[in-house]
């Protein structure tokens, strides 16, 4: 009988073990027994069987995120792009608001003050006839 | 005739999605154990996997074709793994460690089945695996990660090793040190539960 216990950390399954030690070792069998059992339930373990569209399920997501890079700049591209727009459009929203405050109205009264403002009184026509005619513009040529 | 996988590489950078679901056809069984043998849990198996694909299909440019893709595949898996026990540590969420009395009792009786020789039936298997998985709770992240790919899916020390990037020998001493302590822990729970009945 060999009497150095066996080293069953460093035992490999189907490995051989030295059947004369464990029969007359009481410490070695049990620790055989414990690693024969933890051998066969975990190599016993249930195995999964993935669903059968598992593959091309997942194969079309990865041809989907092979296209995602080109939407993601997209994206990234738009997200740049929002306070140009924000920017476009309040200047743009500013000048309508702008223009609505002159209403059609208000340039029809603008117009009319100014031609009011050039509007010739009798007086002034009186003045200006009577310099006209001291210049010898008003003069008859038959004279 | 079956194309290789660095033929399927080239297809699907070239823009063929038809090789990619080659590829995924190729490893999803292995994906989904490696995460629910690793995780315990059937429930998030099928999401992970699909985030695990999809990484797949962006880091495929970056791919060393000589290197297996297998282990490649298996890293990025662990990878997840990994990342998602760290997430659920930050939440918070109770990751069980501890077995209950009723469970160690249930670890007890399995194991004096076992002893006996009887097989166990699936729902049993699965019972006992999710019992197995608490211990295994216990252990290092990456210890568990070596002795998963090694003991439950059955990887060679070369794939396991690159798999975690590191040598044969690190990825031998992970799963040995692994089998010690959960031999240590089983031992333990059976000697608080009195001698095993065979």
């Amino acid at each position: 009988m060999s009497s150095r216990h066996i080293s069953f950390s460093r035992l490999e399954a189907g490995d051989a073990v030295d059947q004369v030690h464990l029969d007359s070792c009481g410490r070695c069998r049990q620790a055989h027994r414990g690693l024969c059992f933890l051998r066969t339930q975990l190599l016993a373990a249930p195995e999964l069987t993935p669903p059968a569209s598992f593959a091309s399920r997942v194969a079309m997501m990865a041809e989907g995120a092979r296209r995602l890079p080109f939407a993601l700049a997209l994206q990234y591209a738009a997200k740049r792009l929002i306070p140009v727009f924000t920017a476009l459009v309040m200047s743009t929203s500013f000048l309508l608001y702008q223009l609505s405050q002159q209403s059609p109205s208000n340039l029809n009264s603008d117009v009319s003050t100014e031609i009011l403002s050039e509007e010739v009184t009798l007086e002034e026509a009186v003045n200006s006839l009577r310099r006209f005619s001291e210049e010898g513009f008003l003069s008859d040529e038959s004279d | 005739m079956a194309k290789t996988d660095s033929e399927l590489v080239d297809q699907i950078l070239a823009g063929d999605s038809n090789a990619f679901e080659q590829l995924i056809s190729r490893y999803q069984k292995l994906v989904f154990n490696i995460i629910y043998h690793y995780m315990g849990r059937r429930g998030e198996v099928e999401d992970l996997a699909q985030e695990v694909f999809l990484k797949v299909f962006k880091s495929l440019d970056r791919y060393d074709q000589s290197r297996p893709m297998k282990a490649w595949i298996a890293k990025i898996t662990t990878n997840r793994c990994l990342d998602e026990m760290r997430k659920a540590r930050y939440s918070r969420v109770q990751l069980f460690s501890d077995l209950t009395d009723g469970e160690e009792d249930r670890i007890q009786h399995y194991y004096d089945q076992s002893a006996r020789g009887a097989s166990l039936t699936e729902a049993e298997a699965e019972e006992c695996f999710a019992l197995l998985h608490t211990l295994m709770n216990q252990l290092n992240e990456k210890d568990k990660v070596a002795f998963v790919l090694r003991e439950v899916e059955g990887l060679e020390y070369s794939e396991v090793a690159q798999t975690l990037q590191t040598s044969q020998l690190g990825a031998r001493i992970r799963v040995s040190r692994t089998r010690r302590r959960l031999q240590h822990s089983l031992a333990k729970l059976l000697e608080g539960q009195g001698e095993p009945k065979v």
